[in-house]
């Protein structure tokens, strides 16, 4: 039952059906991005109360959610290489981590541009910024662990338990940061709790969300393909796939 | 060698005790070891007054998390310890290929750790407090923070140990992995001492912190035996 899974999911034929799947999430990505971007820069109405600051969110929620979403889809990857010791999953691990971190530092970044006007400052000790600061201090180590290994399959192994640990942990650093805040500094002008947002502010964000979904699984299989390139470079297919 | 212990391993519970008083016995006979962490805690301790204020109110107010900072840095740098020397002298070599499951191995290791750095921080915690000028019940929540919490510190240093044992200069590599995973009993450890200086209950944190290094304590001999398994040849 399971073998045409395995077959799929073995380097040489990843590398080939791969080469589709990223133009085909690539397109995508372009298309969607283009038209929740426009939706969401020209469509959509000015926040009553932030004007146009508030169009920001187009890249800032769905940087957050993604970064989010990379880290459990790591660790469920993780498991998997773990587990069944397939190769395809150790290497998912591998290229997912950088593109998290980049994730994670969009969504800060992108959070600290739109606090300036609005709060009045680049950067609080707020219970969510701080946890996805924490998180993207979890990718670093994912990513330093699996560099520091000679051996590549033992260092993405390694870092297959490190997305695992980091994983169980992220729900608890969450709440435990969100306790610490409560306790520091009550209530304050951070909480963005958005009123249920209209219909026409939120369809942008929706696409742009999926838009970005496709964007890193095109990257994922970009870097994936190369990743298997480089460590089956004296395997007599990537020869005849390269030539 | 004697001709049974060829043919039949050695019962777990035997084993057990055998790896724990190994364990106990090595911090003893290698008592830099076991010193060098207190010490380094200690400075640590010594040098946050020197970089600011040293007045009363702002020393209480930093001790919580100064001395909790201290006892993650010294649990930070006694990791080494947990499998450097064995993986160097064999002893890791006959453990991973014993017929006796390596978590439960892991787990005699770990307690004795916990039993020996443990203890020892946490009857240093409290002098460090008060030094900075804890109140009595403050100092009383810092102890079994400490007490419960180095056990969770431990545990997951366990797992980073094991991870990086095959890796050179593993040591920084441990210290950027662990510090985002202390997160959790940082806050809650640091935080029950808090409450309780700003008139609180302290009682919810402590059991949090309990909570957590139980949990953390429950999964690591596991995974750290799977890390060692694949880091170490």
């Amino acid at each position: 039952m399971w073998t045409w899974f395995h077959r799929l999911a073995s380097p040489p034929t990843f590398y080939r059906w791969g080469g589709t799947l990223q133009w085909i999430f690539g397109v995508l990505a372009v298309l969607l991005i283009v038209v929740g971007t426009y939706g969401g820069l020209v469509l959509a109405p000015a926040d009553y109360q932030q004007g146009d600051a508030f169009r920001i969110i187009y890249v800032h929620v769905p940087s957050a959610w993604l970064s989010l979403f990379v880290y459990t889809s790591m660790a469920v990857a993780g498991g998997v290489a773990l587990i069944w010791r397939m190769k395809l999953a150790e290497l998912y691990v591998i290229a997912a981590a950088p593109l998290g971190a980049a994730f994670t530092a969009l969504a800060l970044v992108t959070g600290m541009l739109w606090g300036e006007p609005m709060w009045g400052t680049y950067w609080v000790w707020d219970a969510r910024l701080t946890s996805e600061l924490v998180l993207l201090f979890l990718y670093l180590g994912v990513i330093a662990l699996a560099a520091a290994f000679e051996d590549p399959r033992r260092g993405a192994r390694a870092a297959a338990v490190l997305a695992l640990i980091g994983v169980v942990n992220v729900p608890i650093i969450h709440y435990s940061v969100e306790w610490w805040n409560s306790l520091h500094q009550g209530a304050t002008v951070t909480k963005f709790d958005s009123p249920s947002i209209t219909g026409d502010m939120l369809w942008p964000l929706l696409v742009n969300a999926l838009g970005f979904m496709c964007y890193f699984a095109c990257l994922q299989c970009v870097r994936m393909r190369a990743l298997i390139l480089s460590r089956e470079r004296d395997a007599r297919w990537v020869r005849e796939a390269v030539a | 060698m004697h001709a049974a212990s060829i043919c039949c391993p050695p019962s777990p519970v035997k084993l057990w005790i055998a790896v724990w008083s190994r364990e106990w016995q090595l911090l003893f006979r290698q008592l830099q070891d076991l010193l060098q962490p207190l010490v380094y805690f200690a400075m640590v301790v010594m040098i946050v007054p020197l970089g600011t204020d040293p007045s009363a109110d702002v020393l209480a107010r930093l001790a919580p998390a100064v001395v909790w900072m201290a006892v993650v840095l010294a649990v930070v740098l006694s990791l080494d310890r947990l499998f450097r020397d064995d993986a160097r002298d064999g002893t890791l070599a006959v453990l991973l290929t014993a017929p006796t499951p390596l978590w439960w191995v892991l787990l005699a290791k770990l307690l004795a750790h916990w039993l020996g750095l443990g203890l020892l921080l946490t009857m240093a915690a409290p002098l460090a407090g008060a030094a900075y000028g804890l109140a009595a019940p403050a100092v009383g929540v810092l102890l079994l923070t400490v007490l419960a919490g180095s056990l969770g510190l431990m545990a997951l240093g366990m797992v980073a140990g094991a991870l990086t044992v095959g890796v050179r200069n593993g040591g920084v590599l441990v210290a950027i992995i662990l510090l985002p995973l202390y997160v959790p009993l940082l806050v809650f450890g640091a935080g029950a001492v808090g409450a309780v200086q700003s008139g609180f209950e302290g009682g919810g944190p402590v059991y949090f912190v309990a909570a957590l290094s139980v949990l953390y304590a429950t999964l690591a001999p596991p995974l750290a035996a799977v890390a060692l398994r694949l880091s170490y040849d």
